[in-house]
């Protein structure tokens, strides 16, 4: 589909859902409308969502929110192939899986001094870990952040590894 | 919540602006999930004069309660490079808000499709959704048939704020179902909704054939995001590695 200034909003909401089962939102501005250098846009498989909102956005003078069918938001970076039957699901290692990641970007910054809150994010990753794969995730995280960080103590590493001993031992692994 | 990356990039040689990111990590002692955030980040120059900023919300996190999880406070974020004393990034300054929000979900319930203009099906009861809004039923009248001969509803629901909070976003979301229970569309309309305040939603379907729907019903659910905790931060950032 080929968007000008002169398209409704209904059609493209129409061709989203009908070609991409893709939600629209628009949501009018109050600043007052500055003609676009924008002055087309074709729907195509392999245009972002990225893409659509800002050109859209500009076009038209409204904020676009593209939504799958749950309403959840779409990834800007994802095309319009991409986006078509989007679900979004926490699948069962979410909640470990996050706090790993935190731990990553906590360790990786050289702006943190909270070691305690370091520590917490251990023991709650700690709290999730039920198989041998996580208690080896945490173990290479805690080998990682010993390391790279000075202000991670020796007590510090003991404490938690003293911890995981524990729950491996609990849980027979 | 923590900024853990705030990086600029050299200016574009085209067009002069410099690209910032922003990442931090939220650690959610509240008692609640978080599933929503909603993000401001202010930027400014050596003068504390704003020269760029954005808003975001992020709907597809979910950090459990007590549990520590990764936000995006800022995405190509860009800024002319003429805005700061020095020509870089180096002289920016970021403030930024961030407000998590808890989910509360309810699946209100089935409405039978009407079988002919005039028809009209209900939900007669009111709906408490988490204790802090409420769901005044929901009508669907059956009009008349488009020129293009698919079938035409004039779909109503309305949801109240009956709590002091903001609600970030109220939804309601359905699905219509064939007589053989086999999902055929689906809509959703959402909104924000201040204290003591209504919304009344209009969801609709397009293109749907007499035939199809014939027995069919339609599944609604409706969720409101409630606040649980703001914070602020402020970040300088450094260059980024690219």
């Amino acid at each position: 589909m080929l968007v000008k200034t002169d398209t409704s909003l209904d059609l493209i909401k129409k061709h989203l859902k009908e070609s991409y089962s893709l939600g629209c939102n628009f949501t009018n501005r109050n600043s007052p409308y500055k003609p676009s250098r924008i002055d087309s846009l074709e729907l195509k498989d392999n245009l972002t969502v990225r893409e659509l909102e800002h050109s859209l956005s500009a076009m038209f003078n409204v904020e676009v929110k593209l939504s799958n069918s749950d309403g959840y938001s779409i990834p800007p970076e994802y095309t319009l192939l991409q986006a078509k039957d989007d679900v979004f699901e926490l699948d069962e290692n979410h909640n470990f899986n996050t706090k790993i990641q935190a731990l990553k970007t906590i360790s990786s910054s050289s702006s943190y001094s909270d070691i305690d809150w370091v520590k917490r994010v251990f023991m709650q990753t700690l709290r999730d870990a039920q198989v041998a794969d996580h208690f080896q995730q945490i173990e290479e995280m805690l080998d990682m952040v010993f390391q790279d960080n000075e202000k991670f103590m020796q007590a510090d590493l003991d404490e938690i590894a003293d911890a995981l001993k524990n729950k491996k031992t609990a849980l027979k692994i | 919540m923590k900024v853990t990356k705030f990086t600029y990039d050299k200016p574009d040689n085209e067009y002069g602006t410099i690209n910032f990111d922003m990442a931090g990590v939220l650690e959610n002692k509240s008692d609640h999930d978080v599933e929503f955030v909603k993000t401001s980040v202010i930027m400014l120059n050596e003068n504390d004069v704003a020269v760029g900023g954005s808003e975001g919300e992020d709907d597809r996190l979910f950090i459990a309660s007590k549990d520590s999880g990764d936000v995006e406070l800022l995405s190509w974020q860009s800024v002319h490079k003429d805005k700061f004393g020095s020509g870089t990034g180096a002289d920016c300054k970021a403030v930024v808000h961030m407000t998590t929000y808890r989910r509360e979900f309810v699946k209100v319930g089935t409405l039978d499709i009407p079988a002919k203009e005039g028809d009209m099906s209900e939900i007669k009861k009111n709906i408490s959704i988490g204790g802090v809004a409420e769901l005044m039923g929901m009508s669907v009248l059956r009009m008349k048939d488009t020129d293009d001969g698919d079938a035409e509803f004039e779909m109503v629901s309305s949801i109240r704020n009956t709590s002091d909070s903001y609600i970030a976003r109220a939804q309601t979301t359905l699905k219509l179902m064939d007589q053989r229970d086999a999902q055929l569309e689906d809509t959703y309309d959402y909104r924000e909704l201040p204290a003591k305040s209504s919304m009344t939603f209009t969801p609709s379907f397009w293109g749907l054939k007499p035939g199809k729907i014939k027995n069919g019903t339609i599944n609604v659910t409706a969720s409101v995001f409630v606040p649980i905790e703001t914070y602020t931060a402020e970040a300088t950032p450094k260059p980024s590695d690219d």
